[in-house]
This record gives structure tokens, C-alpha cells and sequence, in this order.
């Protein structure tokens, strides 16, 4: 009986959800964000340099829903799914309607999984929504130009197309993992407030260990990685499905949903303790000792094993990367370069400070580039210098002198003007 | 051979305890298809904590409850809904609890209990008398054959008491549901109950 007790159960909740201010606010936002957002980008100058992709948010439709995706991954994920989810099971404490609610012929499991299935199905399609609006804001306004990849790979119209949702939906897993832990909030302080702030103050705490220790596995174990899994479907050789971005979602979801069921199940509803002030007090302890024994575990992770970032690693990612930009700067500029030419000879990369390996914004990577010399036959390679950030997810952004590379646009042979692939370079390799 | 037709509810060495505190220390207590029975007590006396593990919302220490009246419905303490929805809403998500076998008997729930010129407006501004009147209407759209009602006219006016009183009697007489009926209004039960339990320091101490 649980499937019809579910659907019923569920319906009820989806109404619930629908009918709040909070839910109705963010579909709003979801479908108007992205076209404000790409109105924005396309009416100002600006170019977001340090994100995915955001160096062709000017000459591809297929870039702005991505840069957007970075951004929402890092926190608009994260507060849509404790809205949803993180007040979804304390508003009945609020309103003093479990006592309607679990006495009615449904039983509680019914109860449970349909509040936190409403909540998961009210985030995935927001995500739906901003993908499509994000996509269709980016093909309207900018245009469905080709993107070039995180390889430096261009990546036509059509395949494009597909892999922009295909990362949306990628983001999919860590979404309902944010979901479990404002479920697991929701149930575990029965207060609002800390049903929501819960999860979100865990992704900024997540956020702020990205900064910190080693790129090893222990950051791969940090939910907020998972939103990067992405990066995957945009680099070549493909990287595959992201199996541990998944796994760990479904860690991040299973371990709180667990947790929730354990208390929910067992909860008695009256008596001392149940509602009025020391609820909010009970809620509030029971918030701060949760994420500061989460914190405790992933700051041990994050500082677990060797850095895999090394000046080899840099090197063999950058040298394919800056030869795909430099073939397609010079198509770009009407030049015909046969695929598979070697454009650079070799790389040497090295930080400036302290450390060796690892992030950080002190990398300089010295490129031998092949310059064309029209007097002499033999291939004559100039060391050019580029300043390298990288973070601790594997991208990199890398500067070069202007002297060399020229300036941030160009003109076309027919006289467009349009990005200089070599100005920035932005890619992304697994760290791992 | 005699045939004892089974209780609607039976209630069997009830006992409850919060932390050092024991509320109820093994309650006996039986009401018949058909029957209005009274329970009262002074405050703390335990009366909604019973209520409440009858419901199975508390689990008891010791002591059993059975129900084979079914379906049971009530009141427990006062009556509440979610405020940002209306009246009519608010029952259509209880009966989605009930498998929507409800959803026919809205109307007539909210009509019963006088409600029906106010369905579509938000239960946020009801009164008090109102949401108790509502409380009476999200219980009767289950048919239920046990009715348990903690306090159902502590905020009614005369007329609410007169007709909540006339209600619970029909639904005892003409369809047998057996109702327990928790109050400290001894008038309106003087007119109502068929039999009365006295609830004090976790115990019945009298009954009749």
C-alpha cells in the first residue's frame, strides 16, 4: 500500500510547497534569472574570465548558461534546496499539524518519503526551468555560435546544445543530497530557521574549505565538488560519467536522509520538549552540533594524503590546451593550420612561493611556442611566460604578456571582432 | 450462548511517563459502538496524553490500545490548520491523508458545522470558535466510527456548544459511532455523555 499511500501522500505536499511564497519567489527567479543575467552580460563589457567558459560568454549562446551554472552551483543550489526542504517538516511544528497529519489513514513512512520526494521534485524542476531559461536566454541573446571546451576544444553548435543540459542535469545529484540535509535539519532541530541555515551555512563552510589543504580525494568528498562533475563533459579526451561525484551525492544524500528517518520514526509527538521555546533552543544546538562534527570530518579530508597538483601535471594539461586555442586563433584569423600540428615544444611550470604542488594563484608556466619565421627553415620555438592560477577543482586560469599573445580582441579577416583565445586561457583537467 | 458485541475502544493498564514524570499509571477504560463517554479531570490530569496514545501519536510504556472502530477520528487540544490556506484546501489535504475517500463529504462537513459561507477564505483569519468548528469538520469527513474530541466547544458560543452537542448525539444514535469526549464544560456533558470517567493522578478513579 505505500506506493498509493506515497502518491497520495505526495500530491498533499506538492500542494503545500507550491503554495508558498518562498517556492513561488524562486520559480520566479529561476525563469527571469538567466535572461536577466545574460541581458546583463551581453549589454555590459564585462567578461567573467575566472569561471568556465565565461571568457566566450560574447561569442557563444552555449557559454552564459554555463558561467550561471557556476555561480548557482556554488551557492543557488545549495539555498534553493534548504528552502525547500529545510522548513518542510519543522512548518508542521510550527503550525502544530502533526497531530492532523499522522493521524489520517497514511502512515509515516508515506509521510516522510513524500515530503522529501515534494521537495526534491520542486528542486529538480527549478533546475529544469533555469536550464531551459538559461539556454534559450543564452541561444536568443547571444547567439548559437560554437564554444570552445575546457580543452581549448571547439565544440559545434549541435553537441553543444546537448552538453549544456547535460551538465544541468549532472548537478542533479548534489541537488537532492542539499535536499536530504534540509530534510535532515527540518527533522532533527523542528525549527525553520535552522532547518534552512543548516545546509546552508555547511556549503559556505564547504566553500571556504575549497581554499584550504590539498587537492587530494578528501576535497572530491566535499559535496560542493560534486557541482563541478561537469567540468567532465567539456574537456577532451571525454572524462566519462563522473561515478564519484555521483557516489559521493548519494553518500551526502543517503547518510542525513537516514539520520532523519532515525529520528522521525521514533519521535513522539507531545510532551515535554515538542514545541514553544526550548524547541528553538533544542533546534539550535542541535544545528551547531551537527555541522561543527560535519566540519570536524571534512577538514580532516581535506588534508588527507599527497596534492596531486604538480608542476607535471600542470604542464602535460596546459600544452594540449594552449595548442587547440592557438589552431583555432588561427583560423580565427584565416590561417590554416593542419590538425595535429605541435605548436609548442614544452612546459615548465613552477610556484613562485612556498609550496609545490598544489592551488593557488603563484604558478608561472613557461611555454616554448612555435613562431612562424618566414626566412628560415627550421621551426623556431620563443619561451613565453604565463601567470597561473589554479584552483583546487583543476581549473586554471593562465595569463599571458600582451606583447606576445596581442590584445584581448582581434579583428577577422572579415572584419569581426571577436575574443582572443590566447589573451586568457581557462581549463579545466581531474585533478586526480 | 450470549454474544457481547466488542468494544469500539479498549484501553488496557495504560501507562505513561516523561522522564520522572508519570502522567498516566495504568488506565483501564472501555467505550461502546454507540456510546458518548466523558472523561474528566482537573488539569495535568493526563486526559490529552490518553487521547493522544489512543491516536498513536505517544507510544505508551506499558498497556495496550485497541481500536476496532475504524476509522477514529478527533480533536486533540485545539484545533490547527495551516493559515496560509483555506478552509475547503485545508480539508482536501487531510483527505489526501485519507486516500481522498473524503473528498464527496467536504461540502457537507463544512455545511454540518456552518462553515460553508466561509470555505474558501484562509483559516489564518479564523477565530478560535471557528477553527474549532473546523476541527469537527476535518474529523466527520472520515465516517469515523470512534470520535475523540479533546475539548471540541471551549471556544464555542452557546449556539456552537447547542450544536456540536446535537451532532455528536446523532452521529452516537442514528450511526452508532462511539465517541470520547474530554472536557471540563460538566454542563454540556451532563447533557450529552451516556457515562462518564473521571480521570486523577494518572488513574479512573470513578466511573459510572
Amino acid at each position: 500500500m505505500i506506493s498509493t499511500d506515497l502518491r497520495y501522500a505526495l500530491r498533499g505536499e506538492l500542494y503545500k510547497l507550491s503554495s508558498q511564497t518562498v517556492a513561488r519567489l524562486l520559480t520566479v527567479a529561476t525563469v527571469l534569472g538567466p535572461l536577466l543575467f545574460t541581458l546583463l552580460i551581453r549589454v555590459g563589457n564585462a567578461t567573467p574570465g575566472d569561471t568556465p567558459l565565461g571568457t566566450w560568454v560574447h561569442s557563444s549562446g552555449f557559454a552564459p548558461p554555463l558561467v550561471l551554472l557556476a555561480f548557482t552551483a556554488s551557492f543557488g543550489f545549495p539555498v534553493s534546496a534548504a528552502l525547500l526542504a529545510g522548513d518542510i517538516f519543522a512548518a508542521e511544528d510550527r503550525h502544530d499539524t502533526w497531530k492532523n497529519v499522522l493521524t489520517r489513514a497514511v502512515d509515516r513512512r508515506a509521510v516522510f518519503a513524500a515530503k522529501f520526494l515534494a521537495a526534491s521534485l520542486y528542486a529538480i524542476g527549478l533546475l529544469a526551468l533555469g536550464a531551459v531559461s538559461a539556454l534559450a536566454s543564452g541561444v536568443l541573446i547571444v547567439g548559437s555560435q560554437p564554444v570552445i571546451g575546457l580543452s581549448g576544444q571547439l565544440i559545434g553548435a549541435a553537441p553543444a546544445f546537448g552538453l549544456v543540459l547535460a551538465a544541468w542535469a549532472l548537478c542533479i545529484p548534489p541537488l537532492l543530497a542539499f535536499v536530504a540535509l534540509g530534510v535532515f535539519f527540518s527533522v532533527a532541530t523542528r525549527n525553520g530557521i535552522a532547518g534552512v541555515f543548516g545546509p546552508i551555512v555547511l556549503a559556505l563552510l564547504m566553500q571556504l574549505l575549497q581554499r584550504i589543504g590539498n587537492a587530494g580525494l578528501g576535497h572530491q568528498l566535499l559535496l560542493l565538488a560534486s557541482f563541478d562533475s561537469w567540468h567532465g563533459i567539456f574537456t577532451t579526451p571525454l572524462q566519462g560519467l563522473p561515478l564519484l561525484a555521483i557516489l559521493v551525492s548519494l553518500l551526502w544524500t543517503v547518510v542525513p536522509l537516514a539520520g532523519a528517518w532515525w529520528l522521525f520514526s521514533r519521535r513522539e509527538f507531545g510532551g515535554a520538549g515538542s514545541s514553544g521555546g526550548s524547541a528553538g533552543w533544542r533546534g539550535l544546538t542541535v544545528m551547531v552540533s551537527s555541522v561543527l562534527a560535519v566540519t570536524a570530518v571534512m577538514v580532516a579530508l581535506c588534508y588527507a594524503g599527497s596534492d596531486p597538483i604538480t608542476p607535471r601535471k600542470l604542464e602535460a594539461e596546459l600544452r594540449p590546451i594552449f595548442n587547440n586555442l592557438t589552431i583555432y586563433q588561427q583560423h580565427e584569423l584565416g590561417r590554416t593550420i593542419l590538425a595535429g600540428t605541435k605548436l609548442n615544444d614544452s612546459s615548465v611550470c613552477a610556484r613562485r612561493g612556498y609550496a609545490q604542488n598544489g592551488q593557488g594563484d603563484d604558478w608561472v608556466c613557461t611555454i616554448d611556442v612555435l613562431t612562424p619565421q618566414a626566412d628560415t627553415p627550421t621551426p623556431n620555438f620563443e619561451p613565453v611566460d604565463y601567470d597561473v592560477s589554479i584552483k583546487v577543482n583543476g581549473c586554471f586560469s593562465a595569463d599571458g604578456p600582451p606583447s606576445f599573445i596581442g590584445n584581448q580582441t582581434f579583428k577577422t579577416p572579415s572584419g569581426k571582432r571577436v575574443y582572443n583565445p590566447l589573451f586568457e586561457i581557462y581549463g579545466c583537467f581531474n585533478p586526480l | 450462548m450470549s454474544v457481547v458485541a466488542s468494544p469500539a475502544l479498549a484501553v488496557e493498564g495504560l501507562v505513561k511517563a516523561y522522564g520522572a514524570n508519570t502522567v498516566l499509571s495504568g488506565v483501564n477504560l472501555t467505550v461502546a459502538p454507540g456510546e458518548v463517554r466523558g472523561l474528566i479531570g482537573p488539569n495535568g490530569a493526563g486526559k490529552t496524553t490518553l487521547l493522544r496514545l489512543i491516536v498513536g501519536l505517544v507510544k505508551p510504556d506499558a498497556g495496550t490500545v485497541v481500536t476496532n472502530a475504524q476509522p477514529v477520528a478527533g480533536i486533540i487540544e485545539e484545533p490547527t490548520f495551516y493559515p496560509y490556506l483555506s478552509a475547503r484546501v485545508n480539508l482536501e489535504l487531510l483527505d489526501l491523508l485519507d486516500r481522498g475517500a473524503g473528498a464527496t463529504r467536504i461540502d457537507a462537513a463544512l455545511e454540518s458545522v456552518g462553515l460553508a459561507a466561509r470555505a474558501d477564505d484562509r483559516v489564518g483569519g479564523f477565530s478560535s470558535g471557528m477553527r474549532q468548528r473546523l476541527g469537527i469538520a476535518a474529523a466527520l469527513i472520515r465516517r469515523p466510527r470512534l470520535l475523540l474530541l479533546d475539548e471540541p466547544t471551549s471556544a464555542l458560543d452557546p449556539e456552537g456548544v447547542a450544536a456540536t452537542v446535537a451532532l455528536v448525539r446523532r452521529l452516537a444514535d442514528e450511526d452508532g459511532v462511539a465517541t470520547l469526549i474530554a472536557s471540563h464544560q460538566i454542563d454540556m456533558l451532563e447533557t450529552l455523555v451516556d457515562s462518564t470517567s473521571r480521570l486523577a493522578d494518572g488513574r479512573i478513579v470513578d466511573q459510572h
